[in-house]
């Protein structure tokens, strides 16, 4: 029987990330069912005698995430991650790396501590265990992602998004064990311990830890698999560099100090490792992001102006130069037209988005659906914006606007 | 919502993709096997000399920064110790069939509050051992704290929690049941040198 005659072929429509046929996604499914029991088992058990202890880190570590998703949503200027894909890069992190680097850690220093002793496994067993597997784990759930949902991957800031939401979700697993390991360590009380330690990591650690690490190695993945013009030493070399970068900068942030630093200077050199760590970051954000912008105004360059002039071009760049033009809107029109222009610059993106996914179909961009109605959106939130009487609009108070608005028409 | 023609393998699955996703398998089991083999490979259990003095340094948890030490000597032959499973602030020590765990802790309140809670963890642990009978206890060097008979299904021991200043040993001694009195005497010589400073 040839293998021909064995291939079956279906037409099938799925959700953002739910990819039945596909095996990495069956895999995805039983890591991440392997991590929910082995997390969920370590920590439910703390749970029952811990409860009291545990809220504030809870409460503490949920701010935390979602601040950082708040934050993470707005780094990608050009496109909105889907929330399905950018949860299960999440759940990846919480539960499929931490368990797996909690049982390779736990061997890993018991291993160190054998070869080399008790005193070189306390300064330097962290700096070791965590930066290789823990960067290692993390940075295959951005690996899982692109052999799951291959399509949401276009450029290299969706890695640097998608990696930074998988260190997300282990920051906060990671930081949650940490209470309840020093809850129960604590000499004195549950609380005292659970708290302490949470409050350290996250004003210490908090600004530059696992999301930070884990968007560097993400964006090199990203990198390779959609840089395809570019030839596979450079696009795998890239990769490989990032990751080693997230690497060194776990290392980095993890390794003691050293021993002749004054005990006054320790504070400065703790937060001189996190500001390394970001600078280096932000720098490589900075040059995702210039990219990102450079495919932006290309994909744009042939638009008329009735849907994009090039003012607005410009000032699509980032999101102050958006914030400007909004506020400039605001000015001339008053809140209304800063909603308006709220509403003209999402729609701007959605076209440039709607382009691109017809670009890499092969599509043809004078007919697609999805590209002509972004652009008959567009154009008619700009006849909004110019329509005779804005102007008025724009000078009354926005009580006045609302009364408007809250007032049946007179008959 | 996507909707696009896939070609199936004979378990349903798109055809092309498998084996990248048992690369990726193998990839994520990896350090986990390969520590937890290696580690397993190498033969950690050390013999510990007769007379050697083992220090420890009270670990120095966030929420009670004290430190300081303590310290005692290994009495007689005959002990081994795990050396992976060691930490600056903690040994353990085999003279079969007893198992002596010894920590020491820094920034103490109350000592009868570490032993309480100490118990809990003895309580909520793997092997599951409730201390009973506690009664004050000072050792032959004048520290002083909290003596509690352990027990469980299939193992019995005590936990002797000593302490001076902030700074506090607890000593966790387990054997299967009945076996710790034969080998009380070892305990009694460990508490006999057991000292502690919160002087750093």
């Amino acid at each position: 029987m040839s293998s021909d005659v064995m291939t079956r072929v279906v037409m099938e429509g799925q959700g953002t990330f739910v990819r039945v046929r596909r095996p990495a996604y069956w895999l995805y499914v039983g890591l991440l069912a392997f991590g929910l029991l082995y997390i969920g088992d370590r920590l439910s058990g703390a749970f029952g005698h811990l409860a009291g202890a545990l809220w504030v880190p809870i409460v503490l570590n949920g701010l935390l995430a979602a601040l950082f998703i708040w934050i993470l949503g707005r780094m990608d200027l050009f496109e909105r991650e889907p929330a399905a894909v950018r949860a299960a890069a999440l759940l990846w992190g919480a539960l499929v790396a931490t368990s797996f680097a909690i049982i390779a850690n736990n061997a890993m220093v018991s291993l160190i501590t054998k070869l080399y002793g008790v005193n070189f496994a306390t300064k330097w067993g962290a700096a070791l265990a965590g930066p290789i597997n823990e960067e290692w784990l993390k940075t295959l759930g951005v690996v899982c992602i692109v052999l799951i949902v291959r399509e949401h991957f276009q450029r290299s800031m969706d890695g640097l998004i998608y990696g930074a939401f998988v260190g997300l979700g282990f920051q906060v697993v990671e930081n949650l064990t940490y209470a309840i390991n020093n809850a129960v360590s604590n000499p004195n009380s549950d609380l005292a311990g659970s708290v302490s330690v949470t409050l350290l990591r996250i004003l210490i650690a908090g600004p530059w830890s696992h999301p930070v690490y884990s968007g560097v190695a993400g964006l090199g993945i990203a990198f390779a698999v959609t840089q395809t013009g570019r030839t596979r030493a450079m696009r795998y070399g890239v990769a490989a560099a990032c990751f080693l970068a997230a690497w060194a900068l776990h290392f980095l942030w993890n390794s003691p100090l050293p021993a002749w630093l004054p005990k006054g200077l320790a504070f400065f050199a703790v937060y001189g490792k996190g500001a390394l760590i970001l600078v280096f970051f932000f720098i490589l954000y900075g040059i995702s992001a210039r990219r990102e912008w450079h495919w932006f105004t290309e994909i744009m360059h042939d638009e008329p102006e009735s849907v994009i002039t090039p003012a607005e071009l410009e000032s699509m760049r980032t999101l102050r130069t958006r914030r400007l033009a909004r506020k400039k809107a605001a000015k001339d029109y008053g809140l209304y037209g800063k909603r308006i222009m709220t509403r003209l610059q999402r729609a701007q993106v959605v076209l440039g988005e709607a382009k691109a996914r017809c670009k890499r179909a092969d599509g043809d961009l004078a007919s697609a659906p999805d590209v002509l109605l972004a652009r008959a959106n567009i154009v008619g939130i700009r006849e909004e914006l110019n329509a005779p009487g804005k102007k008025r609009i724009g000078l009354k108070t926005r009580k006045q606007e609302g009364e408007d608005v809250g007032e049946p028409p007179a008959r | 919502m996507i909707e696009g023609a896939v070609r199936l393998n004979r378990f349903g699955l798109e055809r092309g993709r498998f084996w990248s996703a048992a690369l990726l398998a193998l990839a994520v089991f990896a350090p986990a096997l390969l520590w937890t083999q290696w580690d397993g490979a190498v033969d950690g259990e050390e013999a510990v000399p007769s007379g050697t003095v083992i220090t420890l340094e009270a670990s120095s948890n966030p929420g009670a920064v004290g430190k300081g030490r303590v310290w005692f000597t290994v009495p007689g032959d005959g002990w081994v110790t795990e050396t992976g499973a060691n930490r600056q602030s903690a040994v353990t020590l085999v003279h079969s069939p007893v198992v002596v765990r010894t920590s020491a802790i820094g920034g103490v309140d109350d000592i009868l509050v570490l032993f309480e809670r100490q118990a809990r963890d003895l309580r909520m642990g793997n092997r599951v051992l409730f201390a009973t009978g506690s009664r004050d206890y000072v050792t032959p060097t004048g520290l002083t704290g909290y003596w509690g008979d352990l027990t469980g299904e299939r193992y019995s021991g005590a936990l002797i929690v000593v302490g001076r200043g902030e700074v506090a040993a607890v000593i966790v001694a387990v054997a299967p049941l009945g076996r710790l009195e034969d080998q009380l005497g070892d305990l009694t010589n460990i508490l006999a040198t057991l000292e502690a400073s919160d002087v750093e």
